[in-house]
């Protein structure tokens, strides 16, 4: 058995599912894109496709490649995205009054895009290489969480007051347990894989890809496991650095999008314009939508960016809430899928490569459907196969192609 | 087998963690699709009236105003149509280059121009699709222009839209008024009605009959893309049911004035020859109808309307004149002599004299330790009663009778006879003007002495009275003692020729005077025309008899010594005034001059009454002799300043009148042409030939 050839009866492991649902979704995307694309010049709809069917192919031929070589692969890419991300400022091409993308020759890349798949990388290869340790922990057997969390304070503070009552104190009973999960020091590499190129990326500024960065870096460090104590601290930690970024670390426009967003009816004109026209392209396409290429929002173009970022939306207007509802559970199907090839990956490796593709999916779709129902800030984040976009559907299918990787090479008897 | 991975184990620890994913995406998804729920069925009607309301745009078709008549139905303002320029960023690909070449064809100011380019270029997202206005009403040729360079001019419209146009110019500006843009005070408070860039009447009757005039806008719905760009008529349709595409409107009303733009010329004409600034009114001594009203130095309103530079602007504004100022009905002045026809019927209706009483002049009258001099120094000597004392305005006469009543008697006099207060008149604001009475003169002065009554007995000290009401004063004085609000509007018609409103003569008050004392004074202001030695005697007209009185108000307090009037600075000579009733025997017009600064009443504002006097019962024989428009050989034959009249009158009249919707038989001793001006009003028609009211009897009675 080589490495670069898939074992024989293994296609039938492909998980078809995943390609089924992958091929409902682009299809209904181009579909769509015909009719969004239609206020905007160059045809859209055939480009998308021709971006799908060239991933497509891109995804055939790296099936033939066992996913493992990723692994050896994983520190190089991230120092070379590093060195993009670092590129950008000084370097980069200025548009839409944000330092995102870089120039080579007729080529024009998004490093920030690119990123987000490498710190999946980075970090499946490094949590697949470092499983926590497991310790044997004591545990009283009462007591809080929050006594054991000051523990030693609080046993003086008790020993004190049942020794003045004259009360022979009880010593309480302690059982071991294991505990598994990473503690905070054993996160320090994976924080530092995660913050690097996402705090560049926020930098640039690109507030949209560098959360749904760190949202996808945080659920695979979650994914990973970790204690008690780590996780109450990751989330205070986390809470207390949304504060300080809210006040320190966002630009203007950018805090101004989130105020629009918990009011976009105070600026209909100017900055809620987006998010309005966006609720209203979706709730009137009520129950059954308008048909297609029949949505006012989107033809009369009162939808900003209709075949990007707001791309959902005229197929809610367009498809009404049976449509869009369905568009919605697909996703899930998708992220299902993800999770699926996760739980069943052979190796540590293949199970965070995929769960950081499922958190992707997952974390894509939530922002973005979320943003243009008016839940989310508008930020810019596109939809995964529904919206346009080469280097966007190019790396949806590298994605697709990795899961389909891994699920065709999981161990034999694994399938149950 | 393989040199890829360290051997391992499958990582069965992680599957319970993606299955605790995939609830917690189940979860975050559920909540996506409850918003779904929420917003497309729950929110759905809501929100899909809303998305209507988004590509229907509804546009404004501004309504016809209405045009402003004369009573002989020539057009003093109407409506014409004009091009707005607008420019629409958003299509413009070049702004500087399209702006530049807007200049160069429309001769835009530097100020025009970067006003523009900085609209231009600081319009951000949406507002880049809204066409802003770069010139308002382009000429004819500029529009040609423009047409043909239209390839070039990306981002360009002409938009039309109808212009306020005064035929006439500075002719009647004062009373037609002219209009502007509503400001952001007036737009607040009229929202719905106006809106932001519409005109509004500004001052004179465009001002006082906005409602009217204005009318009420149509509406059109169309539907737009999220650029403003309308669609195809044919999706237009799908979108929009045809019976809620258009709401029409209706256009305003005309108004017909009683002014008579023939009599209205020679005024302006006469006035504007002899006076650097004054003003004139013609009155219907009958109805208080205003026949003619000039105010000296006009301007043109068709400036004042949207086409004005700032530079024209500037030059009316700081103009010593003050062209914009209605000197008839906004200001006021020292009435001088003219005003003692009031203290005379003070002191007649105060029992102190009948008219024969006499008394003395040697040239001023003391009293305590001042004297008032009488205007001439010499004295009139004795026998100056009532009728001598108008006929040469003796001062002395009327300082004795101040000192003998006082000056309430004589204020109240002036009060009956509309002094001190607005007139009514549909024009404003205007000037009320000042009577003093003793208790005036305790507030404001140091206290009330008699020397204030004697100037008062002669128009001077605080007596302010505008132009109209001292023709108003004196068309009561002819008529027989009745008081009329000035008016200048007779009817308001739709745009179909039917009659809205009509406004008949409106009676203020009875001046409960004695007949006797009325014909008194009268016979003494004939005397002052027609009799020699009268101070505006040599000013006579051949064919009319005129009652008058001539007036020169003080402005400057007098020297020791008398100085001549050309050694005095323009501003510190007298005001000039002359008020007549004619014909004399059987009042039909009261005319009051002024003329600002122009020195004696019978040399500067005397001739000027006179001239308007013969326009006005020449136009009315020609009118009755000959309906046509005039001859050449007619026009020669006529006086100079009728001449020039009826020559510009057969230039301008474009339309000859219609026909009057009432016309009666004309009555007899009245001409037809000055009573067809009447007869529209049925009311009056029939008060007349019963003769019901007073204002009749005073026209048979009046001296």
């Amino acid at each position: 058995m080589s490495l670069y050839y898939v074992e024989e009866g293994r296609l039938s492991r492909l998980h078809w599912p995943l390609v089924l649902c992958t091929s409902i979704i682009g299809g209904l995307g181009v579909w769509n894109l015909a009719s969004a694309g239609r206020g905007v010049p160059g045809n859209v709809w055939s480009a998308q496709l021709t971006w799908l069917v060239l991933g497509t192919v891109l995804i055939a031929l790296s099936l033939l490649v066992d996913y493992r070589v990723l692994r050896s692969l994983a520190w190089p890419v991230f120092i070379f995205t590093v060195v993009l991300l670092v590129l950008v400022p000084i370097k980069g091409r200025v548009i839409m009054g944000a330092q995102r993308w870089l120039e080579f020759g007729p080529v024009r890349i998004q490093p920030s895009e690119f990123a987000k798949l490498t710190v999946i990388l980075v970090l499946a290869r490094y949590f697949g290489d470092n499983p926590p340790s497991e310790r044997i922990v004591r545990k009283k057997k009462t007591g809080t969480v929050v006594v054991g969390f000051f523990r030693r304070s609080w046993a003086s503070v008790v020993a004190r007051y049942n020794r003045s009552l004259a009360v022979q104190p009880v010593r309480q009973a302690s059982i071991t347990a294991r505990e598994t999960g990473y503690r905070l020091k054993e996160l320090a590499i994976p924080a530092l894989l995660l913050f690097v190129p996402a705090g560049l990326i926020i930098k640039q500024p690109d507030l949209g890809t560098g959360l749904v960065t760190l949202a996808v870096g945080g659920s695979m460090i979650l994914f990973g496991g970790v204690t008690t104590r780590t996780f109450v601290f990751l989330t205070t930690t986390g809470a207390g650095a949304a504060v300080l970024t809210w006040f320190y670390g966002l630009k203007p426009y950018q805090r101004s999008r989130v105020t629009t967003f918990l009011d976009p009816f105070g600026d209909a004109q100017g900055k809620g314009y987006h998010s309005i026209q966006s609720l209203i392209a979706v709730g009137s396409g009520q129950t059954w939508g308008k048909g297609w290429g029949n949505g006012t929002q989107n033809q009369l173009s009162f939808l900003p960016e209709q075949h990007t970022d707001f791309a959902f939306p005229v197929f809610a207007e367009e498809q009404g809430f049976a449509g869009a509802a369905v568009i919605v559970l697909l996703y899930l199907f998708l992220v299902f899928c993800a999770l699926d090839i996760a739980s069943k990956a052979r190796d540590r490796f293949g199970a965070f490569l995929a769960f950081g593709a499922a958190a992707l999916f997952f974390w894509h779709t939530f922002v973005n459907i979320g943003m243009v129902l008016g839940m989310l800030p508008v930020v810019g984040v596109p939809l995964l196969l529904m919206s346009y976009g080469g280097s966007s559907a190019l790396l949806t299918m590298l994605a697709i192609g990795v899961l389909l990787n891994i699920s065709l090479r999981r161990s034999n008897y694994s399938t149950a | 087998m393989t040199t890829l991975t360290p051997n391992q184990r499958e990582p069965k620890e992680l599957r319970p963690r993606a299955a605790v994913a995939g609830v917690i995406a189940t979860l975050f998804f559920l909540a996506l699709v409850a918003r779904l729920y929420h917003l497309q069925v729950v929110r759905g009607p809501e929100l899909s009236r809303k998305s209507r309301e988004n590509f229907v745009k509804e546009l404004v078709e501004p309504a016809d105003r209405g045009l402003i008549l004369d009573h002989r139905r020539r057009r003093l303002a109407e409506s014409r149509p004009s091009f707005d320029v607008y420019l629409t960023p958003a299509f413009a690909r070049n702004v500087e280059e399209i702006i530049g070449r807007l200049t160069t064809h429309l001769d835009l100011t530097p100020e025009e121009t970067d006003a523009a380019l900085k609209t231009a270029k600081g319009s951000r997202r949406l507002e880049r699709f809204r066409p802003f206005l770069v010139k308002r009403d382009i000429t004819r040729d500029q529009l040609d222009v423009l047409e043909a360079d239209m390839a070039q001019l990306e981002g360009v419209d002409m938009i039309p839209s109808p212009h306020r146009y005064y035929p006439y110019g500075s002719l009647l500006a004062h009373v037609v008024g002219y209009m502007s843009e509503v400001s952001q005070a007036e737009f607040e408070a009229n929202k719905p009605k106006y809106r932001r860039g519409d005109f509004i009447g500004r001052r004179g009757i465009e001002k006082a009959l906005e409602n009217e005039l204005r009318g009420d806008d149509g509406r059109r719905r169309i539907a737009v893309d999220a650029k403003g760009r309308e669609l195809d008529p044919e999706i237009a349709s799908e979108l929009i049911a045809e019976e809620h595409r258009r709401v029409p409107g209706r256009p305003g009303h005309n108004v017909v004035l009683s002014i008579d733009l023939g009599l209205q010329h020679i005024a302006e004409t006469a006035l504007s020859e002899a006076a650097r600034a004054g003003a004139a009114v013609v009155m219907d001594v009958h109805t208080g109808f205003v026949l003619a009203m000039v105010s000296h130095p006009s301007y043109d309103p068709n400036k004042m309307t949207g086409r004005i530079s700032r530079r024209d602007l500037e030059a009316i504004a700081n103009d010593p004149l003050e062209p914009l100022f209605q000197r008839a009905v906004q200001q006021h002045y020292h009435p001088g002599s003219t005003f003692k026809i009031v203290t005379a019927l003070a002191g007649l209706e105060a029992g102190l004299t009948v008219p024969a009483t006499a008394t003395s002049c040697n040239g001023g009258y003391t009293l305590g330790n001042r004297r008032w001099r009488c205007w001439k120094d010499s004295g009139h000597g004795g026998g100056i009663n009532l009728k001598r004392s108008l006929q040469h305005s003796c001062d002395v006469y009327y300082y004795w009778i101040a000192d003998k009543i006082g000056l309430d008697p004589i204020a109240e006099m002036a009060h009956r006879m509309g002094f001190g207060k607005p007139t009514g008149i549909e024009l404003s604001p205007e000037a009320k003007g000042l009577i003093p009475t003793v208790e005036f003169h305790n507030r404001v002065d140091k206290g009330y002495t008699r020397g204030f009554a004697l100037n008062a007995s002669i128009g001077q000290g605080s007596v302010n009275v505008s132009p109209l009401q001292l023709a108003n004063a004196y068309a009561a004085l002819a008529n027989g003692g009745t008081l009329y609000r000035p008016r200048l509007v007779r009817r308001v018609e739709s745009a179909e020729g039917e009659l809205v409103r009509q406004f008949l003569p409106e009676k203020i008050r009875d001046l409960d005077v004695k007949p006797a004392h009325l014909w008194a004074v009268m016979d003494g202001i004939v005397s002052v025309v027609e009799e020699p030695g009268g101070t505006a005697y040599i000013r006579r007209l051949e064919d009319v008899r005129v009652a008058g009185k001539t007036g020169t108000a003080q402005v400057a307090a007098l020297g020791e010594k008398r100085l001549k009037e050309s050694e005095m600075a323009w501003a510190a000579r007298d005001h000039a005034w002359f008020a007549a009733v004619a014909p004399a025997e059987e009042p039909e017009i009261a005319v009051v001059v002024l003329n600002e600064h122009g020195g004696h009443g019978s040399s500067a504002a005397a001739p000027v009454a006179m001239a308007i006097i013969q326009g006005y019962f020449d136009l009315k024989k020609k009118e009755a002799e000959n309906r046509e428009p005039l001859s050449p050989q007619a026009i020669a034959s006529m006086r100079p300043e009728a001449r020039y009249a009826a020559k510009w009158l057969r230039n301008r009249a474009v339309e000859p009148p219609p026909p009057d919707p009432v016309r009666a038989p004309p009555r007899e001793r009245r001409d037809p042409a000055s009573s067809a001006a009447e007869v529209a009003d049925p009311q009056m028609l029939r008060n007349r030939s019963e003769g019901t009211t007073t204002a009749i009897v005073g026209d048979g009675a009046s001296p």
